[in-house]
């Protein structure tokens, strides 16, 4: 008993050795990573790029940022040159924006969806947008200066498209572009030509439609009203229509030239009228690509059965 | 509770809750494992309950080392679902070990029934509240319409069904303690409707969050706990984490209770400590062995436990009516 004992001892001590080896027991430390806050894709000539924007950790300033980039045949070949030519190993915790190139279509939003979830696991939360069009170079230079307008058109305008959001719906995808400013919205459908909206409005409507965004913040009737409310959607189906109400909370609406309507009565009108007229727009286009971006067929197929063709959609703008 | 005999049922929960929790990825639509929830409970329960009426008679060293196996293999895939979710967060700077180490030291202090029981009830009500605070922090991000409302098809509701039938472990360990006073009663089928409701429930809030994209999901209870936000906290999958972690603690522990009564190495009081030696040999077991099985595919991996507890049930229910068989034809002859 006393000689095996110590055989025993050792016996653990050996498979304590080799667990360690074989399961590792050294991480790294923060400051021998590259933190990076946003990736930026462009596109030129068939071949990708990628703009890894970086936390500047020896800058005192919080706002201090570097870039790396990288280019190749693929988005993922241009991302992996990217974080090669980097000194410390690249740390994607903190990153919560990617922007991608203005051209992507329905499939390749999905591609690059895929690619940012695999690659960017430690992330939070990360914000979808499609650039404007500009050169890679350009992207390069300007990389500081566009993420922090895109975190603050995010927080300005309540606007947010999730990694899952692309692949939520199988027949479309819809993000925001960044337009300067304010933002434009694009529905990228499977089988058909992508919508792009620019004009204020229409954007920030169809955002609210497809969850994306909860607040419009814009200006009405050739610049001459501004309008700035919270808003959630509600859907009413019933067996003839399906009514989509748009619940307006702390609606500011206030002239900004003498010949716009003063009253609080005539500026709730005038955002109505706009409101429906945006509305019918989307619907239209959305049924012209034969799209259901708004997963209005939803409803009709709930209530009449699978397969049921999308109930005619009516607009009821209510002020809480 | 009573002190000397205290229930297992909470500890037999929540391991099986945090199974499910730590789901690789997703099994079915909503809507086809509602439709087929109920027979699923019903078939998963039926083969919990045969195996207890069977294990009786079919027990012996070769079913006891079939069973320790089966739970042995279980417990490397909690673990590793655990590290793989680990690594995720911080990539490259949580170890293997670290993992091990951070869910079998507490089992130190979990050697006694008592102690598993009480902890599992503690953690039992911690899970509860971190469920209902991820779905508070999702809740902005749920959305009706992602619901899916393709036509469901015989393929799809068969799927579903299989998906639905699973025979976690835990459905077969109430067969080790017969008396009923230690799991209350109908053990089994309680464990197998709580998770079979709990496991709709989960699916119903990532299909509302992932929409169409949730079968291509990993670690996607993880993925959508990690995207919400509540108030100024915005990374709140460390908390379900922290819980996760605990729950795989309780798991191992009662794993463990579970393999010292299969390896006869139970004591004279059923309540009494486990000793310290064997813990700490069959920890260092269990290290080896995830770190031999860390390459592995924990979703093919899963099914694959899955079927190896289907075809251990059936055997046991074989062998046990063989020897009833066998016992009522020497009693009559």
């Amino acid at each position: 008993m006393a000689c095996r004992r110590p055989k025993k001892a050792r016996l653990m001590l050996a498979a304590l050795c080799a667990a360690l080896c074989l399961t590792g027991c050294a991480g790294k430390p923060l400051a021998e990573r590259e933190i990076v806050r946003a990736v930026f894709f462009a596109r030129e000539g068939g071949r990708y790029q990628a703009v890894l924007l970086l936390q500047d950790q020896q800058s005192e300033e919080a706002a201090a940022y570097r870039t790396s980039a990288g280019e190749g045949d693929t988005a993922a070949q241009a991302l992996s040159d990217a974080a090669g030519g980097l000194d410390g190993t690249v740390f994607y915790g903190a990153m919560d924006t990617v922007g991608l190139p203005p051209g992507s279509g329905w499939e390749e939003l999905r591609q690059f969806a895929e690619l940012v979830g695999d690659t960017a696991r430690p992330a939070p939360d990360v914000s979808l947008f499609l650039l404007d069009q500009r050169s890679a170079a350009r992207l390069e230079e300007t990389a500081g200066e566009l993420y922090d307008d895109l975190r603050q058109c995010e927080k300005r305008y309540a606007v947010h498209c999730g990694l899952e959001m692309p692949a939520a719906q199988p027949d479309a995808a819809a993000l925001p572009c960044w337009q300067g400013g304010g933002y434009g919205f694009a529905i990228l459908c499977r089988d058909a030509e992508p919508l792009r909206y620019t004009e204020a409005l229409r954007a920030q409507l169809a955002a609210i439609l497809c969850g994306q965004a909860g607040r419009l913040d814009l200006q009405l009737d050739g610049d001459a009203v501004s309008c700035q409310a919270a808003v959630t959607v509600r859907c009413q189906p019933s067996p003839d229509c399906l009514r989509v109400q748009l619940v307006l909370a702390d609606a500011r609406l206030a002239p900004l030239t003498p010949d716009a309507p003063q009253q609080e009565d005539a500026l709730r009108d005038l955002l109505r009228q706009e409101l429906e007229t945006a509305f019918a727009r989307l619907c239209t286009d959305a049924g012209a690509a034969g799209a259901d971006p708004f997963r209005f067929s939803f409803w009709a197929q709930n209530l009449l059965g699978p397969g049921a063709a999308p109930l005619p959609a009516v607009l009821q703008v209510i002020f809480a | 509770m009573k002190g000397n005999d205290p229930s297992l049922f909470g500890a037999l929960l929540l391991s099986l809750l945090v199974r499910i929790l730590l789901r690789t990825q997703t099994l079915f639509f909503s809507r086809a494992g509602l439709l087929t929830l109920l027979p699923g409970i019903l078939l998963s329960a039926l083969g919990g309950v045969l195996f207890a009426r069977a294990w009786g008679r079919a027990q012996g060293r070769a079913a006891s080392l079939l069973f320790a196996a089966l739970l042995v293999f279980g417990a490397v895939v909690e673990i590793l679902n655990l590290w793989q979710l680990y690594t995720a967060v911080y990539p490259d700077a949580v170890s293997l070990l670290g993992v091990c180490l951070t869910v079998l030291i507490p089992v130190v202090y979990l050697r006694r029934v008592s102690a598993i029981a009480q902890t599992a009830n503690v953690v039992l009500g911690l899970l509860a509240a971190a469920c209902a605070l991820l779905v508070v922090s999702v809740a902005g991000r749920l959305r009706l319409v992602s619901l899916q409302t393709d036509v469901l098809d015989a393929a799809a509701l068969q799927s579903a069904l299989a998906a639905q039938c699973t025979l976690y472990p835990e459905l077969l360990l109430p067969a080790l303690w017969q008396d009923s006073a230690k799991r209350g009663r109908h053990t089994v089928l309680r464990l197998a409707a709580v998770g079979g409701v709990f496991n709709i429930g989960v699916h119903l809030l990532l299909e509302l969050f992932f929409g169409a994209a949730m079968p291509q999901a990993i670690d996607p209870l993880h993925q959508a706990a990690s995207r919400g936000n509540l108030s100024i906290f915005d990374r709140l999958e460390w908390l379900q984490l922290i819980v996760w972690t605990m729950a795989v603690s309780v798991k191992l522990g009662l794993y463990l209770y579970a393999l010292t009564r299969l390896t006869g190495a139970k004591g004279a009081d059923e309540n009494s400590l486990h000793g310290l030696p064997g813990f700490a040999g069959g920890a260092a077991v269990l290290v080896f062995l995830c770190a031999a099985a860390q390459h592995w595919d924990l979703a093919a991996a899963a099914r694959l436990q899955n079927l190896a507890a289907w075809a251990f049930a059936a055997l046991t229910v074989l062998m046990g009516g063989i020897r009833w068989l066998a016992a009522d034809r020497k009693k009559h002859g």
